[in-house]
């Protein structure tokens, strides 16, 4: 196989926020090749969308990505060489300073990145693309963005054409009459009937459907090879959602697009997504094809939240819930960060930390961070203790304010 | 005194029996003015002289003629669009809306017509449950007093009986008491909707309307909230009304499923029989559009086409018509089946505008490939092709839904058919003139 379209390596994104250091993307590898829609999902607070949008660096502040290299065609768009250590009375001095900056470019100057053992100051690497780069040649021309809300994503005072054409003018160097009848040619391209009449209508005019396809209209228009869409149709009824997705398995036989398709639906994933990343609490427990995903599960997250679901094409009579909530990335649970809820933890499931490893190698690799799969990691899961589930379904499952030390 | 205790102590007096219907909505319709204010409707005739005023109020049909039962312990699923008229339904069930014609009978009383002191004092028996927990909790109310607040409304037990009852029922829908004290925004989404669960509890309803109480919660969340409000209503006899636009949900809650589309109700079966033999084309799509869980079913979509008309001014005799890919063929064209199929694809891309013309030999070759068909229906079409090569799309249009789509039986008579259901006992309805054979409801 040629090299992959993009390659993110243990990706990393925290949040500095005044309750402590959210890591909402905790080292995540995967890659997308061309012409491959790749599925992120997870729970709302698994840090899908901030890894998404980590990709673009499109995180705000107080986010900041913090280390890991994302390669798209070979061009470091985010990469980073350690400097050093930073001792933990450094650290508050170090950040005032950086925010007395603020005026100069951030991105490209050096950060610090919270581990278990203290703080390490990292900084970009010369290769690494500018802020002025990404804008030019990679956002809209060569990477694509689609978010769950048209309606925020369309200006309401202007026209649908006019923002179009415009976007089109700027990524593509055309002309205004050119771009206009590229704009009305996309619209139609995307299913939206009187396209020309269509064109000089507001964003109010359409409804949330249409919206949502002159958004995928200005993705394609500038032929990005890849399109990033965050969670693009959770906001739709689902006959709409049908219609947008089948509009997507046109337009990507028709032009060969590779997608990073965010949702939490498993619905969703299993219809439209060649191979699927699923995360849980910044990290990815599980990789696989989709067909491999579904009928040889591998991690007891994915499992559990496969059986959580009811089914619309047949009666489930007893739905089994993952027992308590997702705790936060503040502090997240020591060893697997699933332990606390998962059915089958044990002792050492508590202590050591595991990273997703190939757990079975017919067809494509399949990878799980699950100790279970004991041919792949050795840590003696199967001679450890069986521990009790610590949250119950129930009250058992602590307030949301308390979730942090509920795990310790 | 045990909460079981208590909770016979708290019930209402007279009752039904279980099976027995509870509420029954007879023809209820809910309109609304499309403008609203002083001058609403005040429209400006104009026609060269002095403009002269008249008044022209256009509604909203958000709820038109729907009747269905529901009995005692059971749930009625209902399944529909954003827009098509669901949480309009619910709240003037609860008459938390006057209809705006119709009935609603909640145990043998008609909840339309009643007033004050009896409508407040009904109400206690009939509770709610919106879709979004954060913003249906008082956030400056402690977690106690809220569940405790519809039992002070109602008069109900006195201040120490209402807090050990609060404490009882949080813990009855797996939270902690000790929670009693805490604020709502100290708890997950899940958590919330569950103290949402226990006010409505609180008074002992025997009805509940649930609106939407799991879509704004993560899928192993709402596994959780379904499996204890499942629990709830096998432990206290509750009978739930379950609005949702997830079918999975609905799926797995109801024991029958209503269909609503644009402020009608299309169908109503049992579970197993709706979703093992829907009948309406409209519950068809709508089950062939969910994405099942399962990468090894995918494939069977049938995407539908077009947007929901507006309810200001619905299509006449079948509302889903105008998107019905089962659309029937009017009676005075001698038609194939095959035929029918190109002269609705055409009707269709000339309505939504969906091509562009070129030239005429392309445009046949599209639509017709086999040639036009013969006879009148031939003439209609051969000069709707002239007209859209000169360009004029809008007298095309007009010519072929007068000549096709307002001459179906579709158009022209308000469907509404019993059927003989495959599965379980109880009546099948559905409101697709495909079943003309059967037994007809319509005056």
């Amino acid at each position: 196989m040629s090299d992959p379209l993009l390659e993110v390596k243990n990706l990393k994104t925290q949040f500095f926020t005044e309750e402590g250091v959210v890591r909402a993307v905790d080292g995540i590898s995967f890659t997308v090749n061309e012409g491959e829609i790749v599925g992120l999902v997870g729970e709302s607070g698994a840090g899908k969308s901030v890894a998404a949008q980590s990709i673009l660096r499109l995180v705000e502040r107080p986010g900041e990505i913090v280390g890991g290299e994302v390669l798209f065609k070979g061009q470091p768009l985010v990469q980073f060489e350690e400097v050093g250590r930073v001792d933990e009375s450094a650290l508050e001095g170090e950040q005032t300073e950086e925010g007395a900056e603020a005026g100069v470019d951030v991105d490209a100057g050096p950060v610090v990145r919270e581990e278990e053992n203290g703080a390490l100051e990292l900084q970009p690497t010369e290769a690494m693309l500018s802020n002025e780069e990404m804008r030019k040649r990679i956002r809209g021309r060569e990477i694509a963005i689609i978010f769950q809300d048209p309606m925020e994503s369309l200006n309401p005072v202007y026209t649908v054409g006019g923002q179009l054409r415009e976007f089109i003018e700027i990524n593509r160097n055309m002309g205004e009459a050119e771009a206009k009848e590229l704009a009305i040619q996309m619209l139609r391209e995307v299913g939206i009937p009187e396209a020309a009449d269509r064109y000089t209508d507001y964003p109010h005019q359409f409804s949330g459907g249409m919206r949502q396809r002159v958004l995928i209209a200005m993705a394609l228009s500038c032929e990005p090879s890849l399109i990033i869409a965050d969670e693009p149709t959770t906001a739709l009824d689902v006959t709409v959602e049908a219609q947008i997705l089948e509009l997507v398995d046109d337009l990507q036989d028709k032009y060969g697009t590779s997608f990073i398709w965010v949702t939490h639906d498993m619905g969703v994933i299993a219809e439209i997504s060649d191979r699927v990343n699923v995360m849980y609490l910044g990290e990815i427990v599980e990789q696989a094809e989709v067909d491999d995903l579904f009928h040889d599960t591998k991690h007891p997250y994915t499992d559990a939240l496969l059986d959580s679901l009811p089914r619309p094409d047949q009666t489930v009579e007893e739905l089994r819930p993952i027992a308590g909530v997702m705790p936060e990335a503040i502090n997240p649970p020591s060893g697997c960060r699933f332990h606390p809820r998962c059915p089958e933890a044990r002792e050492v499931c508590t202590r050591v930390h595991p990273t997703p490893e190939v757990v079975s190698v017919d067809g494509a690799p399949h990878l799980a961070a699950c100790f279970r799969n004991d041919d792949a990691f050795d840590v003696g899961y199967w001679e450890s203790e069986p521990i009790e589930m610590e949250a119950g379904a129930g009250f058992g499952a602590g307030l949301a304010e308390d979730r942090g030390e509920s795990s310790e | 005194m045990s909460l079981a205790d208590e909770h016979e102590e708290l019930a209402a007096e007279e009752t039904v029996d279980f099976g027995e219907t509870l509420l029954d909505v007879d023809g209820m319709s809910k309109y609304f003015p499309n403008e609203t204010g002083f001058l609403a409707g005040l429209k400006l005739e104009r026609n060269g002289g002095i403009p002269k005023p008249y008044f022209e109020r256009k509604w909203v049909r958000a709820v038109d003629r729907v009747s269905f039962e529901i009995q005692k312990g059971e749930t009625l699923g209902l399944v529909g669009e954003s827009g098509c008229g669901k949480s309009t339904l619910a709240r003037t069930v609860l008459r938390l809306l006057q209809p705006t014609e119709g009935s609603v009978y909640f145990k043998g009383d008609d909840l339309a017509a009643m007033e004050g002191d009896d409508l407040r004092a009904t109400r206690r028996d009939m509770q709610m449950i919106f879709q979004d927990p954060q913003s249906s909790l008082d956030p400056r109310m402690k977690v106690g007093p809220i569940v405790e607040e519809p039992l002070r409304a109602h008069g109900m037990l006195d201040e120490e009986g209402r807090e050990r009852r609060a404490r009882d029922l949080l813990e009855r829908v797996g939270l902690d008491p000790q929670h009693y004290n805490r604020y709502p925004h100290q708890f997950s989404g899940g958590q919330r909707q569950r103290i949402n669960l226990a006010r409505a509890m609180s008074v002992n309803p025997e009805f509940i309307v649930c609106d939407e109480p799991t879509s704004a919660l993560d899928a192993s969340i709402q596994a959780q909230v379904l499996n204890t409000m499942r629990d709830l209503q096998e432990e206290f006899g509750l009978t739930y009304l379950f609005i949702s636009h997830d079918l999975s949900v609905i799926r797995h809650i109801s024991d029958r499923v209503a269909v609503m589309y644009l402020g009608e109700i299309v169908e109503i079966a049992d579970k197993e029989e709706l979703f093992e033999n829907p009948q309406h084309p409209y519950t068809k799509a709508l089950l062939s559009a969910i994405p099942v869980p399962d990468p090894r079913a995918a494939g069977t979509r049938t995407a539908l086409e077009g947007d929901v008309p507006s309810p200001v001014d619905p299509p006449s005799g079948c509302r889903f018509r105008t998107r019905c890919p089962q659309l029937i063929a009017p009676d005075e064209y001698d038609l194939t089946d095959e035929e029918w199929t190109e002269v609705r694809d055409f009707l269709r891309g000339i309505d939504r505008r969906t091509f562009t013309v070129s030239d005429e030999t392309s445009l046949r070759r599209e639509f017709f490939p086999n040639g036009v068909p013969r006879g009148e229906a031939g003439d209609v079409i051969e000069e709707a092709i002239d007209m859209l090569l000169a360009e004029d799309w809008e007298a095309a249009r007009e010519l072929v839904l007068e000549a096709f789509a307002e001459q179906s039986i579709c158009a022209k008579k308000t469907p509404a058919y019993e059927l003989e259901p495959e599965n379980g006992a109880n009546r099948h309805f559905s409101a697709c003139h495909l079943h003309r054979d059967e037994r007809s409801l319509a005056d």
